[in-house]
């Protein structure tokens, strides 16, 4: 029995665990582009549902497609046709070695897969916060797209739910974790005291805003926001209370001024090339510069980093720095995967009542019919003739009622089973005693 | 006993603290940032060791000059520069580099009997030879703890530029603070040895006899040293360099004073 009969609830995708950064930046796809993608392959697949989860760390499609024998080979098509569409990674990876880098859910797995993803749990940086709102914004994309439905959108609200819990009921939140954070606690290990020290932020999107809020909590001696949109720097700055904007052409002067410079945007390309870095190096005269790309894919490259006194540092550097905190963050983690499981265990109900719920509908809807086709046949007879029609309706009135309180206390018993009994166990014994086609209903149908 | 009496075994147990700090240094680079107790010991060891040598130099000093004390009065110097970079810069590794050198230089006093230090007569020109000690041993000093900070500036700047942030010593300050340090002890050194030079320049020109006036090696050695630094502090301030060049000159520079001070100051005359 399967309320989603002859569906599949699966999670495809691939992740810092299973794919290099090489490949990962390359898989990242921006809101724009999905929203213009997504809808297609979510026809010409034939998927129920489909949300897409994109950040720098994961490349995740999960959702609802139809059970098929080849659903492992379907999913990966469809998976390979966004790609292609976007048309990043195919040029420097076939499909095949896209394969090795894929892992694909199923059911109930990719259900405890998909609570832990949005609880932090399997983020690059453990119980980092950010990922939490890029699931809600791949929840709000697919819900504009329309490629959501109930499914999905309930774990989504599970999924949240579950990761409010982890984060105030456990230690991992307690700790700084996130990529912005990391970024800092990188920067301190060069330098000490970081008020002393200019800040140049490149970017002026989500993971910009947050770490530039980060930094203005140190009260450094200046913060530039260099972005190719001086609207959104301005937007920026006014939200922070400090900081000067520039354009991108201000940039070879900014990374002669500034000692960490932080990059965060989503351009497609190099944004700090080295020839760049290395005449900023020359003009500072040994002055150390700290150059932290937290962009996917990067914008500083990386030949800047051979540099000497020039410290650069990757999102994959920024596992480092947390590595400190990482066992108690890891006990946190433990302590998370019991929500987890009772998180899972609460979607099985739900999934068995959701299987349930219709039978139990079939079998009220029969003890409708087999009263009404009872009493009509009795109440036919001759001895009856003399009652009233007002008579009539009571006597019927009262088999229906017999009949609704039969149903109510089956319904009772199989969604809250006595001990001894399983909730299968007598769903499975309602359907073959009264559901499943009987010879004397195939004589009472003919 | 007499303060004379009580001083080798104030010198004595000096020696042993540094010694012990050796070890305890030792140690503590390679335990955990968990396990305390290895710095803590090693630090109070050598605290309590240059307490002890600056005592035993005290009291020398009531019999002896400075000339002849060379030795104590330059570990001790280079023990406080510690005690002060540990306490104040957060340099709690440097001792783990100070400590053997002020160990060797202690034990060198066992091995070796400083050659006969002729002391001038004139008031004037001894206190100038005092002076000029005082500052070449200061100036020693500061080259010394500049050579440790670059050791520490090197290794720590090799941790992240290969990105083993998990290695990173975690009793070592940011690594922009150890440059610093690095820049002040350079110019501190340069200024002091500098001063050192001058003052012993004069005094040669002033009151040395006739038949001394000539180009020792030890001086040869002593303005080669200066030079180095001078041109440490050129290729830093005038010229740009990195901070990682400008640590290795002050190794190269180190290894130069080194023979200056063991291999012709200390063992032809018995003093820097």
């Amino acid at each position: 029995m399967n309320v989603r009969q002859g569906t599949v609830f699966f999670l495809l995708g691939a992740s810092h665990v299973t794919a290099p950064m090489a490949l990962r930046e390359l898989l990242f796809i921006a809101e724009d582009s999905l929203a213009a993608f997504l809808p297609q392959v979510h026809r010409r697949f034939g998927f129920h549902e489909l949300v897409v989860l994109s950040t720098c760390n994961r490349f995740e499609l999960m959702g609802v497609a139809p059970a098929s024998p080849d659903l492992t080979a379907h999913l990966h098509e469809a998976f390979f046709e966004l790609h292609r569409h976007h048309g990043t990674v195919q040029p420097h990876y076939s499909d095949e070695d896209l394969r090795q880098s894929l892992y694909l859910h199923l059911e109930t797995d990719a259900v405890r897969h998909l609570y832990r993803v949005a609880s932090s749990l399997d983020s690059l940086v453990l119980g980092e916060t950010q990922i939490t709102g890029q699931f809600k914004d791949a929840l709000a994309l697919a819900t504009r797209l329309e490629t959501i439905g109930p499914t999905v959108r309930r774990l989504g609200q599970e999924a949240l739910g579950i990761a409010k819990k982890v984060r105030s009921q456990t230690a991992i939140g307690k700790k700084h974790v996130s990529i912005g954070h990391a970024a800092l606690d990188l920067a301190k290990r060069v330098f000490g005291d970081l008020s002393a020290h200019k800040f140049l932020i490149v970017g002026a999107g989500e993971m910009a805003r947050v770490t530039a809020q980060y930094i203005a909590g140190y009260k450094p001696r200046g913060i530039y926001i260099a972005n190719r949109s001086q609207a959104n720097a301005k937007k920026l700055t006014q939200e922070l209370g400090v900081g000067e904007t520039y354009g991108m052409d201000d940039l070879p002067a900014l990374l002669v001024a500034a000692d960490v410079v932080i990059s965060a945007t989503s351009a497609p390309g190099i944004v700090i090339d080295f020839a760049m870095v290395q005449r900023a190096h020359a003009a500072r005269r040994g002055r150390p510069l700290i150059l932290l790309d937290i962009a996917m894919p990067r914008d500083i490259e990386a030949a800047a980093g051979q540099l000497e006194d020039v410290y650069l540092f990757d999102i994959d550097d920024l596992q480092q720095v947390t590595a400190a905190n990482l066992d108690e963050r890891r006990k946190a983690a433990e302590e998370a995967e019991v929500f987890i499981n009772r998180g899972v265990e609460q979607f099985q109900d739900w999934q068995r009542t959701s299987e349930i719920k219709p039978m139990l509908a079939a079998f009220r809807t029969y003890l409708e019919q087999l009263t009404q086709r009872e009493g009509a046949k009795t109440l036919g007879k001759e001895m009856f003739k003399d009652l009233s029609a007002k008579q009539l309706e009571a006597i019927q009135g009262l088999l229906q009622a017999v009949a609704a309180k039969i149903a109510a206390d089956a319904a009772r018993q199989v969604l809250s089973p006595p001990p001894g009994f399983g909730q299968d166990q007598l769903a499975t014994s309602l359907q073959a005693l009264f559901l499943d086609e009987q010879p004397q209903q195939k004589k009472d149908t003919a | 006993m007499t303060l004379d009496s009580i001083e080798p075994l104030i010198r004595n147990i000096a020696l042993i603290g540094f010694a012990l700090a050796s070890v305890l240094y030792l140690f503590s680079v390679q335990q955990t940032a968990k396990v305390l107790w290895p710095a803590r010991g090693a630090f109070l060891s050598f605290t309590a060791a240059t307490l002890a040598i600056t005592s035993a130099a005290a009291l020398q000093l009531q019999d002896a000059q400075p000339l002849e004390l060379s030795a104590l009065l330059l570990s001790a110097a280079i023990g406080w520069l510690t005690v002060i970079g540990h306490l104040k810069f957060n340099m709690r590794l440097i001792g783990a580099f100070v400590a053997p050198l002020a160990t060797l230089i202690l034990m060198m006093q066992f091995f070796i009997t400083p050659g006969h230090q002729t002391v001038p007569e004139n008031s004037t020109s001894a206190l100038l030879v005092d002076f000029h000690v005082v500052m070449a041993i200061l100036g020693q000093a500061f080259a010394i703890i500049a050579c440790a900070v670059s050791v520490f500036y090197l290794w720590q700047q090799n941790l992240l530029k290969k990105k083993r942030l998990s290695q990173l010593a975690q009793n070592l300050p940011a690594i922009d603070r150890i440059d610093r340090l690095l820049r002040i002890s350079l110019w501190t050194g340069f200024i002091l040895i500098t001063v050192g030079l001058l003052s012993g320049a004069i005094y040669t020109q002033l009151y040395a006899p006739p038949e001394t006036m000539r180009l020792s090696a030890k001086v040869i050695w002593a303005t080669a040293v200066w030079l180095w630094y001078l041109a440490t502090l050129l290729a830093k301030n005038v010229f740009g360099r990195s901070s990682k060049r400008i640590a290795q000159m002050c190794l190269a520079g180190f290894i130069l004073l080194a023979f200056s001070y063991f291999g012709m100051g200390f063992l032809r005359s018995g003093g820097p």
